[in-house]
This record gives structure tokens, C-alpha cells and sequence, in this order.
């Protein structure tokens, strides 16, 4: 518990949690999403990577890639429903804090610098991170789109 | 009723959706729904991220109408599809008039963007909170300022000329390795991966990744490839870029 006192809890959690929420409220502006939607979404990136930190504790980065990528599909999916929008437009900025930007870079500098092992290594690291993301979001996209067909059919069932 | 006009107006709308990035199964969805109401015998319509195909034949007629377009611009607009999707969906469920349908698209179209002013500073934004967010000091974030204004720079003078995205990506990778390697050997003393991982963010082709998952999903498996290319593309002109900086920089220092 000595970890969890208010000092290290602000720099641990609610210094990066904001600073992902600005920089995704950055990129709304940059994809064009105006009004309460901007909002939405920025609260999204700040959601997804809390999921990511909050799910540090099992101490494998592709599980809480795939943590995030629930979590915001999840908060996408609702969110469209509610706000009667598309659930891209809040996805897209939801997953950008969880992007492995910084694992692209050091892959790039350790090919540029011709340190190949370490180059495989990072490599395979963020292709897994990257796919593990993109496994999260499609669990859950699929799992919608399979009630809301559940939905129709047992509507036509009543009807007829 | 003027069928041809109505196909117009099906791929006008249809290719509103496409140019600012939304699924195929957006589009194409959207474009039944507003043919659902035409008593239609048969609707066949074929999207990929470049070309658009409407073909319909009404009921009770033998005749065969068809449109199809290019679409060759590409960009990211949310408000544009969200705005694009509820007219679809008001369409199909109002009373509407060819001339409203016309009129509402160009609404879309003509919809308003942020001032050039408001993207700078979005660029600077993101481009800053970024490198923080990645564990750079303060001063990285203020040498990502720069390396962000110069991205939007680069993005908006390379726009008007037309040139393509590959060389646009290299150019911008170039000019931020340049600012990150000077910033880090300059008095300020910043370090050099930070300072370059916020802005490169601002290249990376966020849209197009979750369009391509979005595809692959819906099993249109053509589009998604498209847009993989069109990300890894990307990604091999930063690498380029930062490679091509890195080694001039090394010349000399």
C-alpha cells in the first residue's frame, strides 16, 4: 500500500490519465469532431488508458492492451447509442493513447542504428501489443453486432 | 420520378462518406437505405475505398441505370460521417423530397471546419501532450511544439501541391528528426525520443487503423487490405524519413 500514497497516486494515475485526455482532445480537433462529441471522445482516450494502467498490475503489456481496447469499444458502442453518432468517431480517438508510438519509434532507431536484435525484439513486441488492441476491439464489435441481429430476429419473430 | 437524379444524389452522398473516411459497410448500407423507399427491383452496389458502383432497376421496368465514381481525395472528417449517417437514417424514415435530400448533402459538404488557427493549436496540443505522455520532461514537450508546427506546416503546403502522402510522410519524419536531433544537442539539452515520439504521433494514420479493423470485421476484406497498405505505407515514409535525418545528422556531428 506504500505505493498508493497521494503523491505517487497523482504522478501514477491522474497526471498521465490528463495528459492523455489533452492530447486526444488535440485530435479531435485535428479529425474535426465538433460540439459535445469532442468531449465524449476525449473522455475516451483518458478512459482507455486509465484501463491500461489500471491493469499494470498483471505485468504483461499485451494483456493491458487488451484491456484498453475492451474497455474503449465498450464505452464507443454506448456512447454511439446515447449520443446518436457513429461509433467511430469515438473509437478512433479512444484507442490513439494506447498506439504504440513509442515502440514504432525505438523499432525504427534500432533498425536505423543497426542493432537487429534488439530491432526483432521491439518489433515483435509492438506487432503483439498492436495486434492485441485490435483483438479487444474486434471481440467486442463482434459481440455487439451479433445482439443487435439477436435483437432483430426476435423482433420479426413477434411480428409474425 | 427521375432515377438518374436519384443516383446522383445516392453517390454524391455515398462519396461524401468515403472521402472522409468511413467503413465500406457505412456506405454501403447508407446507400439501400435511401434506396429502400424507390420501390426498387433490384439495387446492386459495389464500394472500395476508390471507387463507388450504383446500379438499380425499378419495379416494373426493364431498364438498367447505373453511376459509378472515383473517389480520389482522402481525408478525416467525423462530423461529416456522423452528420451523413443521421440523414441517412431521417431520410428513409421522413417524407423527403429529392431537392431536400439535394440540399441537406450540400449542407454536409459546405459543413463547417475549425479555423486555421484552431488546427495549429490542436497540432501543438497533441503534438505536445504526447511527448509528456510518453515520459518526456517539459522541455521536450516545448522543442514537440515546434516539431508539431512544422508537421502541420509541411501537411498544409504539401496539400496544396498535390503531393502524395508517401513523400508528404517523409518529408515531415525528416523535419522532426532534424528539430529533435537539434534540440537535443542545443543548450536545452532535450532528449531526443521524446521529443520525436509526440509529433510522430500526429502522422500516425489513426483513422485508417480503425477503419481497417472496422473492415476486416465486416468481412470486406479488399478495403481493409487497402488501408493496411495505406498504414504500412506510412510507416515505411516515417522510418525513411528518420532514417534519412538520422544519417545526415550523423555526417556532421
Amino acid at each position: 500500500m506504500d505505493m498508493l500514497t497521494q503523491g505517487s497516486l497523482f504522478f501514477q494515475f491522474v497526471l498521465p490519465v490528463l495528459i492523455a485526455f489533452t492530447a486526444c482532445t488535440g485530435f479531435c480537433i485535428i479529425f474535426n469532431i465538433r460540439g459535445t462529441n469532442l468531449w465524449f471522445a476525449a473522455v475516451g482516450g483518458a478512459i482507455s488508458w486509465l484501463t491500461y494502467l489500471l491493469c499494470a498490475g498483471s505485468g504483461s503489456e499485451v494483456f493491458q492492451c487488451f484491456a484498453g481496447g475492451i474497455v474503449i469499444s465498450l464505452y464507443a458502442e454506448i456512447v454511439a447509442r446515447i449520443r446518436r453518432t457513429p461509433s467511430t468517431c469515438i473509437l478512433t480517438i479512444g484507442l490513439l493513447p494506447l498506439v504504440p508510438g513509442a515502440g514504432v519509434y525505438y523499432t525504427m532507431k534500432y533498425c536505423v542504428q543497426g542493432e537487429y536484435t534488439l530491432f526483432a525484439e521491439k518489433g515483435m513486441s509492438t506487432l503483439t501489443a498492436a495486434g492485441a488492441i485490435a483483438l479487444g476491439v474486434m471481440l467486442v464489435i463482434s459481440i455487439f453486432r451479433m445482439l443487435i441481429h439477436l435483437r432483430l430476429h426476435v423482433r420479426r419473430k413477434k411480428k409474425t | 420520378m427521375n432515377y438518374h437524379r436519384l443516383l446522383n444524389l445516392v453517390i454524391s452522398l455515398g462519396s461524401v462518406l468515403m472521402e472522409n473516411g468511413a467503413e465500406t459497410y457505412r456506405v454501403e448500407e447508407s446507400i439501400y437505405r435511401i434506396l429502400e423507399g424507390h420501390h426498387m427491383a433490384q439495387v446492386e452496389v459495389f464500394v472500395i475505398p476508390s471507387m463507388l458502383i450504383v446500379t438499380i432497376r425499378p419495379e416494373g421496368s426493364e431498364k438498367i441505370y447505373t453511376q459509378q465514381k472515383h473517389i480520389r481525395s482522402r481525408g478525416t472528417d467525423l462530423t461529416k460521417i456522423s452528420e451523413a449517417n443521421n440523414l441517412c437514417r431521417y431520410y428513409c424514415c421522413n417524407d423527403m423530397s429529392l431537392d431536400d435530400l439535394e440540399a441537406a448533402i450540400n449542407n454536409i459538404r459546405r459543413g463547417p471546419v475549425y479555423s486555421r488557427t484552431a488546427q495549429y493549436l490542436a497540432y501543438v496540443l497533441a503534438g505536445s501532450s504526447f511527448s509528456l505522455f510518453f515520459g518526456g520532461s517539459l522541455v521536450d514537450a516545448f522543442c514537440a511544439i515546434l516539431g508539431s508546427l512544422l508537421v502541420k506546416l509541411i501537411f498544409e503546403q504539401m496539400g496544396k501541391l498535390g503531393t502524395n502522402t508517401f513523400f508528404t510522410n517523409i518529408l515531415a519524419s525528416a523535419a522532426l528528426t532534424l528539430v529533435a536531433e537539434l534540440a537535443a544537442i542545443s543548450p536545452l539539452h532535450a532528449n531526443m525520443d521524446t521529443t520525436f515520439i509526440g509529433p510522430m504521433m500526429l502522422l500516425v494514420p489513426g483513422m485508417t487503423l480503425t477503419t481497417c479493423m472496422r473492415d476486416t470485421i465486416a468481412g470486406d476484406y479488399i478495403s481493409s487490405l487497402v488501408k493496411l497498405l495505406e498504414v504500412v505505407m506510412v510507416g515505411m515514409g516515417v522510418a525513411l524519413g528518420a532514417y534519412l535525418s538520422m544519417s545526415l545528422v550523423g555526417l556532421f556531428v
